[in-house]
């Protein structure tokens, strides 16, 4: 790996951890969810700082370019996390459905009184 | 028996008054009144407010029919209904027919009825495009429940204290009123029937089936079928508990 791209996967790495850092901290994102972006940055530092075991993890499944190997584990890494995240959302959306149709009904009891 | 007649409404200011008047007038049945009404932005709501109808009123719109289905069921189990029947606010449905829709229920023939269009082929009969989505998918729907639906879109409903007990519960977000529902409900043992109607064709506004849900619709009637068989079984063992 060239000096200027492990620079910038370090500048990369950075910023992502700032993010994770920033929207805990104001409390934007639950850190269950903010735990996606503190992953990414921890794995583009292990890319970085341990890239020959990339390489012998690359070789050992005959991939001829250590870098197919991170991009097809960051895609699969993505997949999963949108499954969850629509586990969630499903999950919500009919929490919202019955909240709303209760505060309906609720709302109305009370003009009713 | 305790009867609670439901009217959807969601931006229907040009057609909801006649809705009202019609079942004021040509009503064939005793029962109670509700509208429910999905976060209209219309003048509609103060249309209703007008002629001192019992109404219930979403917060947020819930996108399409299925959010006042779930309310209406809410309702109809918290207060204790025997039936509840269901008319869209755009004048489809007619009142005078709520007799005949509910005569299953009475005669403990159904637990769900269906006022089909197709069954005497009177009144509007939607597009062809549209027909042949709904004959294509009702066909689908009858050969896995065994029984016989012609008219699987129809809103035009009954619903008996069993039915909404069981739906009050598990009736989910985004629910496909035509094919999961009914799907649904086979598979929880209740009995669907189906009794002729007439259908009119809507006196004013846009049908929630626009381009978009036409192309929509047979892709998700695919994935709701396969989705529903999937959950048979959990389906089954609900019915047991």
């Amino acid at each position: 790996m060239q000096l200027s791209v492990k620079i910038l996967s370090l500048l990369c790495a950075i910023f992502f951890l700032i993010i994770f850092i920033c929207l805990v901290r104001r409390r934007s994102i639950k850190p269950v969810y903010s735990f996606l972006w503190f992953l990414i940055s921890i794995l583009i530092f292990c890319v970085v700082i341990f890239e020959r075991f990339f390489k012998w993890v690359a070789n050992l499944l005959h991939i001829a370019d250590a870098s197919f190997l991170i991009i097809a584990g960051v895609i699969f890494f993505l997949l999963v996390y949108v499954l969850y995240l629509s586990i969630k959302i499903s999950e919500a959306s009919d929490k919202i459905q019955e909240l709303i149709s209760h505060v309906a009904i609720l709302q109305k009891s009370k003009q009713d009184k | 028996m305790k009867i609670l007649t439901v009217i959807s409404n969601f931006n229907e200011e040009k057609s909801i008054e006649r809705c009202l008047l019609d079942f004021n007038e040509n009503a064939t049945i005793e029962s109670d009144l509700l509208v429910i009404d999905n976060a209209s932005t219309d003048q509609s709501i103060n249309l209703i407010k007008k002629r001192k109808v019992a109404f219930l009123q979403h917060p947020v719109n819930t996108g399409g029919s299925s959010g006042v289905i779930k309310t209406a069921l809410l309702y109809s189990c918290m207060y204790e209904y025997d039936v509840y029947c269901h008319l869209d606010g755009d004048c489809q449905h007619n009142a005078d027919e709520l007799a005949t829709l509910i005569q299953p229920i009475i005669d403990k023939k159904a637990n769900i009825v269906v006022g089909s269009r197709f069954l005497h082929k009177k009144g509007f009969q939607s597009f062809f495009i549209r027909r042949l989505g709904i004959f294509s998918y009702s066909y689908i729907v009858s050969r896995i429940t065994g029984q016989k639906i012609t008219d699987l879109t129809s809103g035009f409903r009954a619903y008996d204290k069993k039915a909404i007990r069981f739906f009050a519960k598990q009736y989910q977000h985004e629910f496909d009123p035509c094919i999961q529902m009914l799907l649904i409900a086979s598979f929880a043992g209740l009995i669907l029937k189906e009794v002729p109607v007439r259908m009119n064709p809507r006196c004013a506004g846009r049908s929630e089936i626009g381009i978009i849900q036409a192309f929509k619709f047979p892709i998700l009637g695919a994935m709701h079928i396969i989705g529903i068989i999937l959950q048979k079984n959990n389906i089954r063992r609900l019915r047991c508990s």
